[in-house]
This record gives C-alpha cells, sequence and structure tokens, in this order.
C-alpha cells in the first residue's frame, strides 16, 4: 500500500475521535512546549548574561595577578611595575598598565564626602589602554602632570570639578600601628560614565599616580598588571607567552574564559531544565501507548476485515505507525508555536518580576549592567526546532510500536469475530 | 546543524517499515530509521500468475482443523475431501457449527488447517509465507461476509478502493474500477454514502464489489443473505449466480438457506466437520 493511501486513511481514523486525538496531541504539545520555551528562554538568558558580562569584560583586555603554581598557591607574592616589561615584549601586547587599589573616603572643599576605591595608576599608560575608553566630562589628560593630580571617576552629582581639591583619607601601616592619614589632591578631570573592566571599576573611583600611590603606601609591590592585546583572538596564545615569562608564577585572567565557563554553566543548566521538561514527553509517549492500545482493542474487526481483503502485517502496522507520525507532527507543530508564544509572555514577565533586585543587582561598585533595564529576548535556534519536531515524532512512533505490532499480528479469523 | 537528527526526521517522515516480525523490538527500530525506501518492492507479484496449472480452482485434502478450546479440542473439520471446477457454483449446506465457515476460512487462506492441505489454482497454500497468504487473499480470491464486514468509516467507493490501494493500483485506474464495479452491483447513486447510510442489501452489494475488486477468480461466500429480510436476499442470490453465469467467476458459498440451492451447479451439506452428502443444485439461474 503507498504512503499516500496510508496516510490518507490514518487522517480518516483521526478526523473519527476528534476529541481522542486532540486529548493525545495535547499531551504532546504540553511536552514540546515546556522543551521549547525552556530552551528559548535559557537560550535568550545566556546571550543576556555573556552580552553583559563581556560589556563588563573586555575581551581584549588580560589581567595579569600575582600567584600560580598549580594550586594557585607558592607564586610570587606581588608584582612590580618592572614586571610590564616583561610582558611588553610579547608580540600581541598593545599595552600594559600597572594598578594598585584600595578602600578610601574622599572630602570636596565643601565638606561632601564619598566612600570609593582609590587607585594608583600611571596616567600615560592608563590613557594607553583605556584612551579609547575613557571621556572627560570637565578637564583632560593634559592636566594630569604633576603628582598630587587626579582623576574623578563618574557620579551622578560629581563631588568635585576640574581644578578642585580633594582631600583623600587612607589607612596606613606605621611600624607596628595602622594610622588615618589625609592626603590632598587636584583634580584634573572628571571622567564620563565608562563602567567597568575586569577588576578595575571606573565610575565612583579615584585615580592617582601610582609613584604617589607607592609612596603613600610605602611599597614597590603593585596588585596586578592590566595587559591590552591587539587581537582577542589571541588572548590564550599570548596568556601562555606571560605566564611562561614568570616562569608560571603568575595568574592571567582571559575574559573570554570567564564567558566560556559561564556559558558552559549555562548549557550545563539547560540540559538539566530539558532533561526535567523531557519527563512531560515521556508522559506524553505513555498516554499514546495506553490510547494506542485502547484504539487497536476498538479496532479489532477492522484490522481482521483489512486482513481478510488482503492487507500484509505490515501494511496494519505502517498503518497505526503513520497515525502516530500524524500525532507527533501536530502535536511538534502546535507545542513549537505555543512554546514561542509562552518563552515571549514570559520575557516580558520576568524582568518586572526581577526588577525588585535592580536595587542590590546594579548600582554597586561590581554591579553588572550599571543599573540599565534588564530586557530578555528568547532566542530559538533552527535547529531546536528540527530537534524538537523530531523528539515529538520519535516519542510518539517509539510508543506507537508495541500497540501497532499488536494490532499487525492478530489472527484475522478471531479479529473478524471480535465484537 | 545536526546532520543526523535531521537523518532520523526525514526517515520517519518517509516512514516505510520494512520489518521482520521475528526480529527484537529494538532491532526494528532500527530498521525503521535506516530503511531507505523501496519504491516497487510490493508492485511485483509476489508469484507468477500464469505459470500454475491445475485442473480444480479450488482442492482440499484430508483437511482437518482443530481449536483448543481450553482443555477441551474440538474438531471443526474433520478429514474433509474437495474438489471445485473453474466457475462452478457450489453451495455448502449445514446448520451453525457445521465447521462450514471454518472450512471456508480454510479455503481462502484466512486460517491455516491443523492437516491436510489446500490447492487455490493449484497453489499448495501450506508452501506459502504469512505475505504470500495475504496475497493470496488480495488477488485470488474474494470474500463476502454474513455482517458485510465493510470499514464503517469509509464511503462505499472507498471500500471498494481499499484492496484495489492493497495491491498497489494507481489511483486513478482504482477510482474508475471502484465506480465500475458500484454501477455493476446496482449501486452507482450511493458511492459517496458510508456503510451506516446504506441498507443491509445495499451493504452486501458494496462488499459484493469489494470483493471483486482485484479480479479473482473465485468468490467465497460466507452466509451472504444471512442478515437480509427475504426479498433482499433473494436479489443478492440473484447477483451472485449472475457474476457467475457472465464472468464465470467460481463460487462457493455457505449458509442454510435453502434458495441457495435452487440456483447452485452443486450442493454439499455438512455436519460435524464432514460432509454427509452431496447432490446436484438446481442450477436455476434466477430465485424467486
Amino acid at each position: 500500500m503507498k504512503m499516500k493511501n496510508i496516510l490518507s486513511l490514518a487522517f480518516t481514523n483521526m478526523r473519527r475521535r476528534k476529541t481522542r486525538t486532540a486529548l493525545t496531541t495535547l499531551g504532546i504539545v504540553v511536552g514540546i512546549m515546556a522543551v521549547v520555551s525552556i530552551s528559548a528562554l535559557s537560550g535568550g538568558f545566556e546571550g543576556q548574561i555573556t552580552q553583559q558580562l563581556s560589556q563588563g569584560l573586555d575581551t581584549d583586555i588580560l589581567t595579569v595577578i600575582p600567584g600560580g603554581g598549580i594550586l594557585g598557591g607558592g607564586g610570587l607574592t606581588s608584582l612590580q611595575m618592572n614586571d610590564t616589561r616583561l610582558i611588553q615584549n610579547i608580540t600581541g601586547v598593545e599595552a600594559t598598565l600597572g594598578i594598585s587599589q584600595t578602600g578610601t573616603t574622599i572630602y570636596n572643599e565643601t565638606g561632601g564626602t564619598l566612600d570609593t576605591r582609590l587607585i594608583g595608576v600611571n596616567f600615560t599608560n592608563l590613557e594607553a589602554v583605556y584612551g579609547h575608553r575613557l571621556t572627560f566630562s570637565d578637564g583632560d589628560w593634559n592636566q594630569l602632570g604633576a603628582n598630587d593630580s587626579c582623576i574623578i571617576g563618574y557620579l551622578n552629582d560629581p563631588i568635585a570639578s576640574a581644578g578642585d581639591n580633594v582631600t583623600a583619607e587612607v589607612l596606613v601601616r606605621v611600624g607596628f600601628s595602622f594610622i588615618f592619614i589625609n592626603v590632598s589632591f587636584i583634580v584634573g578631570g572628571v571622567l564620563e560614565e565608562a563602567g567597568q573592566s575586569g577588576m578595575l571599576p571606573f565610575d565612583r573611583s579615584i585615580f592617582i599616580p601610582l609613584d604617589t600611590y607607592q609612596d603613600l603606601f610605602n611599597t614597590e609591590a603593585i596588585d596586578s598588571i592590566l595587559v591590552r592585546i591587539a587581537d582577542p583572538q589571541q588572548a590564550d596564545a599570548i596568556a601562555d607567552e606571560i605566564s611562561e615569562a614568570f616562569e608560571d608564577q603568575v595568574l592571567v585572567i582571559v575574559p573570554s574564559a570567564i564567558i566560556d565557563t559561564v556559558s558552559g554553566v549555562f548549557n550545563i543548566m539547560e540540559v538539566f531544565l530539558l532533561a526535567i521538561a523531557s519527563i512531560a514527553l515521556l508522559v506524553a509517549g505513555i498516554s499514546i501507548l495506553n490510547i494506542m492500545l485502547v484504539t487497536v482493542m476498538e479496532r479489532t474487526r477492522e484490522i481482521g476485515i483489512m486482513k481478510a481483503i488482503g492487507a500484509k502485517d505490515r501494511t496494519i502496522l505502517s498503518q497505526f505507525l503513520s497515525e502516530a507520525v500524524l500525532l507527533g507532527v501536530l502535536g511538534g507543530v502546535i507545542g513549537i508555536i505555543v512554546g514561542l508564544v509562552l518563552a515571549y509572555g514570559m520575557g516580558l514577565m520576568l524582568p518586572v518580576l526581577f526588577s525588585s533586585f535592580q536595587g542590590g543587582f546594579g548600582n554597586g561598585d561590581f554591579g553588572f549592567g550599571g543599573g540599565g533595564s534588564f530586557t530578555l529576548v528568547p532566542v530559538l535556534a533552527p535547529e531546536t526546532i528540527l530537534i524538537a519536531m523530531s523528539f515529538s515524532i520519535l516519542v510518539s512512533v517509539i510508543f506507537a510500536i508495541y500497540p501497532a505490532r499488536k494490532a499487525a499480528k492478530l489472527d484475522p479469523v478471531k479479529a473478524l469475530r471480535y465484537e | 546543524m545536526n546532520y543526523e537528527s535531521l537523518y532520523v526526521f526525514v526517515n520517519f517522515m518517509s516512514l516505510r517499515v520494512i520489518y521482520d516480525f521475528d526480529s527484537p523490538l529494538c532491532f526494528q527500530l532500527v530498521i525503521l530509521m535506516t530503511q531507505p525506501i523501496q519504491a516497487d518492492e510490493a508492485i511485483t507479484p509476489l508469484f507468477d500468475y500464469q505459470s500454475q496449472t491445475f485442473k480444480h480452482i479450488i482442492e482440499a485434502q484430508n483437511l482437518e482443523r482443530t481449536y483448543q478450546m481450553g482443555t477441551v479440542s474440538v474438531r471443526a473439520v474433520r478429514g474433509v475431501n474437495l474438489q471445485v471446477p473453474q466457475g462452478e457454483f457450489l453451495t455448502i449446506l449445514g446448520v451453525s457449527g457445521s465447521g462450514k465457515s471454518t472450512l471456508l476460512h480454510l479455503l481462502g487462506a484466512l486460517d491455516q488447517p491443523t492437516a491436510g492441505k489446500v490447492f487455490v489454482e493449484g497453489l499448495d497454500l501450506s508452501t506459502l509465507s504469512h505475505n504470500q497468504l495475504a496475497d493470496v487473499r488480495l488477488r485470488r480470491v474474494g470474500f463476502v461476509f454474513q455482517f458485510f464486514n465493510l470499514m464503517p468509516q469509509l464511503t462505499a467507493q472507498a471500500n471498494i478502493e481499499l484492496p484495489l490501494k492493497f495491491s498497489e493500483v494507481p489511483t486513478a485506474n482504482a477510482h474508475r474500477r471502484a465506480q465500475e464495479l458500484l454501477e455493476k452491483v446496482g449501486l452507482g447513486d450511493r458511492r459517496h454514502h458510508i456503510p451506516a447510510e446504506l441498507s443491509g442489501g445495499e451493504q452486501q452489494r458494496v462488499a459484493i464489489a469489494r470483493a471483486l475488486a482485484n479480479n479473482p477468480r473465485i468468490i467465497l461466500a460466507d452466509e451472504p443473505t444471512g442478515n437480509l429480510d427475504t426479498n433482499t436476499g433473494a436479489e443478492i442470490i440473484h447477483l451472485l449466480r449472475n457474476l457467475n453465469q457472465s464472468q464465470g467467476l467460481t463460487f462457493i458459498v455457505v449458509g442454510h438457506d435453502t434458495r441457495l440451492t435452487t440456483v447452485a451447479d452443486r450442493v454439499i451439506e455438512m455436519r460435524d466437520g464432514e460432509f454427509v452428502a452431496e447432490r446436484e443444485g438446481g442450477g436455476q439461474v434466477t430465485v424467486k
């Protein structure tokens, strides 16, 4: 019997039991809907998070910190400004920036205060590494020559403007005691909003010359070296070279590796959620099995008739299997559509629910997205649609095999007598 | 792009199930997923039609059929010998339980004997495979039943087309053939009615047309008038005899309607699974 004829008979049979067909399909629809909406939402969520991460983690900036060794311990105890030269020599490195930072409170001339980060940098190097990213709302690079000049990071309500004096209160160690001392700086520039790059927060920070910083704390050491590279694709290779140059006594943080790790976590989460969603598909499969068995029993006599007039076992088998395929296609198509609608609906709902976290999420020094609005656009890859569709059909067919075989193996004489 | 899932998907869409019933389920699944489409697999007849030579179009030798009903075995057919020449109208009379229906099923390859042999057009049924037996039912014999046994969801036309579709007759030809057959049994105007919308006599006419679909030379009828009123029954008997006379079709009709004997060429009486009497029939062309 030709496929076309088998399918048309299957259609006739499905139309005969509309309610039953609809309910069986519903089971598949729910399963596919769950799978599709979960993968669309987590796809969108992952895209959103990695995008925000890569905004914060510039992919062309590597961070070198002391440490390393197999377990991260036992490496160099500190880095020094001279170490940047080792890095500067590596091909692909464009500029380096040694930084040290600590917490401070600054006072302006009118008595306003701000708790912030005090960051020691070489301004020339800062411009070399981040010049493309930093713009001044007030003042410019040229006003930053002196030992006591500083840059104030972005604030909604700037604490000082170019030319003003600010006083930073820092805790330093003298012998065995800790004391607070006040240091005065002249503001050379005020930055526009610039977010964060790796461990370096630009907003709500005060940048002072590294030499001044080191004199203040009586140290030669720096916390970390930021390395700008020409091609982010080379990040891993350059990171390896840096490690080698320091005999593996430093740790090089590659931003894309962090994004990969986060992506990986999301993938694991997605697989886990999909595994849960597949339980719905399994249940749908079992309901197909159940309903098909009832259908076979109901149609025993018809199966007997078909065999008596010359249908082969295979014809009966493909008859029932093609009904299952049709159920799978129908359930799959509806499930994908409903799943997408659901995903878009939840994409609109979730940001509203999450908005209550915004306060604790975005406004801090290290917040992602800097308090910006959180949007979630579901992403569904074309192959996911194809896979969902094949899954829908696969589940329907697998669970129809037993009833279909049962129908095909019926004894025609007994089947004809069945009432 | 995941081509493996695409492959599985495409194969399911072209669902062509070639399988062996005794193989394990998982193996069948693999076959199901990997078997390519075989375009002309079923169109080729399973055996050559013309090459068989035979003296009797149907022959039974020492036919036995024993059923196991719990612990009791029932001998429904006990050592029946039968020769039917081509073109004969044979009536087998018997009360219910005499084994006549079982005999008919054995002759039509619907059931397999416990012992003995059946030859259809010279072909020994005991040598045929399961699928070949289905082909015998499809192309060589046509069944007519007491309860019509039409597919309830299909129209008269579609019921007749069904065996034509089983034998892979092209759609247009099947359509035309079904129409011709409906005209022949006098139901040209009832093509689009489903069985529930037809009277008993009309349903039986559709069933007869369906039995003729693939041009068999043998029609086996199991109490064809058993579920019809007197007049309609007479019309059906008349139709059967008419087909026998005009087309040279061989008829084996079982039942207890004595009017079947008036049109028959030969009458055999059956009791308790055995032939007990044989005589010439009335040989009439019409019944009252």
